[in-house]
């Protein structure tokens, strides 16, 4: 009869390496999410920098001063809507798929959609002051959770603006969002429900097909 | 965090716990991987080969037998035919040496009884016709022999033909299991004695009765009995035997089935010595986790393909409203891409090529980068799944309780 015994060494210290390992993985993920706070955080405030910049000659604007171009105007402002829409979709991937979610991460992202709100504001005035008629604005109301259609929907937007660069601006805006100006929003359009897209004003609730869009952006608002 | 990040950290945690805790069996044994007890004399052995049907193998196996580098006088040869309908018991006679024995179609176990009824030698190694011992194969394991409590020896097996892609991942893997026998050696925890090349001591093996003629694993069954009455299982990492692999999927799917079914099996046989210390590792440990791998295998396999499905299908819905038109991408390679995900991703491939490299190099083959590349990514990228499936599929049988063959 062989006598066996359990190797308790190697089990002990086997346990000490794979916490060791998990922690380095953890930490790293720690580490790894914050930075990318950071990078959001920077690109945010260059985002509100320039939109500073812009509120001042707005104000030229309304004072009607004829040195200000209606056009340069709203090519920066497409500019750095654009800007804020890729933010906007690196601040979507990481709350969706950070598994370390920094706690700033919220307040940030509260930040990020005023500014955004303040965007579609100045757009709405340029629209008046300027006459510009071509000019379409979407409110883009998506929810990160039990929202099947958002996915189709954002692509299909995603393949309008890559069509339309010059004159069609989405908002993606999160429907869940706890903020005052959002639940405003919802109740001046009237929104309950994702996805719905609020087009120059006017609200379109469900799934809005690509036909559908083509047909309301070039029809009804000769964007095309 | 949701419940699945915990469910994948923990599963994790148990991949990393069984990689670090092998790597500590390696390392304090490194030295003593190639090392074979020389023998101080030739105990006497014969060869048990149950046949079916094997015309097209048993000439090779039986000349590979009897050129084998030992005392021709020491060694015996056994062909038992298995209700054979071909020329196999025609071949046989041709070899003067050989013994043969008829029986009707009773399978493997049977066939082995048969034989070992005749057996006179201090040893008696089990073949299968469809394998072949390397010309130094008993002389690097008849050493251990000499060992005291040692019942068995087990050899390490290789793939004879790489001509599918099925046979190039088992090549590959089959070197994986030189390696891990050797560690399984050292921590005393072997639980197979496998069909092709084990060796064992011919009184022992009497004693105990025998090979279960009602297992579908008997090689695993015996294993388990020996060790349960308290012999050793020695192994030796160079003492070769080539194999024929299935070719193709579906003989790989049901030889791994019954084998991972003969597992199960006995592993419920034998379940006393789960958790039992006077088991030492084998019940403490090795038995354990390997039903928790088999959740594990269950899981992960699932889970990807869930995923994955469930993705794809959301993409290709989405991108079908736009008519699948191709987008400027959005998002480039950054650290938004970059997770404690992505680290376990880059941390379990180097534990994968860390342990490639290992089973190559300690089953005595080359890292050969020109002509066994795709070896290597088969194995690497496409055995998980496979082995997942086996496994699924393994448990399902038992659980439905599907008719046990051969």
């Amino acid at each position: 009869m062989v006598k066996r015994r359990i190797a308790w060494e190697f089990y002990v210290f086997s346990a000490a390496i794979t916490i060791f390992i998990l922690f380095m993985g953890i930490y790293l993920g720690i580490f790894l999410s914050k930075g990318k706070i950071e990078e959001l955080q920077s690109e945010l405030t260059s985002l509100k920098l320039k939109q500073e910049d812009l509120v001042f000659e707005l104000t030229l604007l309304t004072l009607n001063n004829k040195n200000v171009s209606c056009n340069l105007l709203t090519q920066a402002l497409e500019k750095v809507i654009d800007e804020a829409g890729k933010l906007g979709d690196r601040v979507s991937l990481y709350e969706t798929t950070e598994k370390i979610k920094d706690e700033s991460f919220y307040e940030l992202k509260k930040d990020y959609t005023l500014t955004l709100v303040r965007y579609w504001f100045y757009v709405e005035e340029i629209k008046k002051n300027c006459g510009k008629s071509n000019l379409v604005t979407v409110l883009y109301f998506y929810s990160n959770q039990n929202c099947f259609d958002c996915l189709p929907q954002g692509t299909i937007l995603t393949y309008m603006k890559q069509k339309y660069p010059q004159n069609l601006m989405v908002f993606a805006l999160d429907y869940d969002i706890n903020l005052n100006i959002i639940s405003s929003l919802k109740r001046v359009y009237e929104v309950q429900k994702v996805p719905s897209l609020v087009i120059n004003g006017e609200k379109y609730e469900g799934l809005v097909t690509l036909e559908q869009l083509s047909e309301i952006l070039c029809s009804k608002h000769k964007l095309c | 965090m949701q419940l699945i990040d915990i469910i994948y950290i923990a599963v994790y945690s148990i991949m990393i716990y069984c990689s670090i805790l092998w790597f500590s069996v390696f390392f304090k044994n490194r030295k003593k991987m190639f090392y074979n007890p020389k023998p101080k004399r030739f105990p006497s052995i014969t060869f048990l080969i149950p046949a079916h049907n094997e015309e097209k193998n048993i000439g090779k196996c039986l000349e590979s037998i009897l050129s084998l580098n030992y005392p021709k006088n020491k060694l015996k040869v056994i062909v038992i035919d298995d209700g054979s309908i071909d020329n196999t018991a025609k071949i046989v006679k041709k070899f003067k040496e050989v013994k043969l024995i008829r029986q009707k179609r009773q399978g493997k176990a049977v066939a082995l009884n048969n034989g070992l009824k005749h057996v006179k030698t201090e040893l008696v190694a089990c073949m299968d016709a469809d394998s072949f011992p390397d010309k130094d194969f008993l002389l690097k394991m008849v050493g251990y022999m000499e060992r005291k409590n040692v019942a068995s020896v087990t050899p390490a097996i290789k793939v004879l033909e790489t001509k599918t892609l099925m046979q190039k991942i088992q090549w590959v893997e089959y070197l994986w299991s030189i390696f891990l026998r050797k560690l399984f050696n050292f921590f005393d925890c072997q639980y197979v004695t496998p069909g092709p090349g084990s060796i064992f001591k011919t009184h022992i093996l009497k004693k105990v009765g025998g090979f279960d003629e009602d297992n579908i694993a008997e090689d695993t069954e015996i294993a388990l009995r020996l060790v349960d009455k308290g012999h050793k299982i020695e192994n030796s990492i160079d003492a070769y035997v080539y194999t024929e692999a299935p070719p193709d999927f579906k003989g790989l799917f049901k030889q791994r089935v019954r084998w991972y079914r003969g597992y199960i099996q006995n592993v419920f046989k034998y379940s006393k010595m789960i958790a039992n210390p006077k088991y030492g590792n084998l019940g403490f440990f090795v038995l354990p986790i390997n039903f928790v791998w088999m959740f594990i295998l269950g899981f992960l396999f699932f889970s990807q393909i869930f995923t994955l499905a469930w993705n794809s299908f959301q993409y290709i819905l989405a991108w079908g409203n736009i008519k699948f038109v191709i987008l400027q991408p959005e998002i480039k390679f950054d650290i938004f891409l970059i997770d404690f995900y992505t680290y376990f991703f880059f941390l379990f491939l180097a534990i994968g090529l860390f342990i490639l490299w290992l089973s190559i190099v300690f089953s005595g083959e080359k890292v050969d980068l020109k002509k066994k590349l795709s070896f290597y990514l088969d194995y690497l990228f496409i055995y998980p799944f496979l082995i997942s499936i086996f496994w699924v599929a393994a448990i399902i049988y038992e659980v439905v309780g599907a008719k046990r063959k051969w």
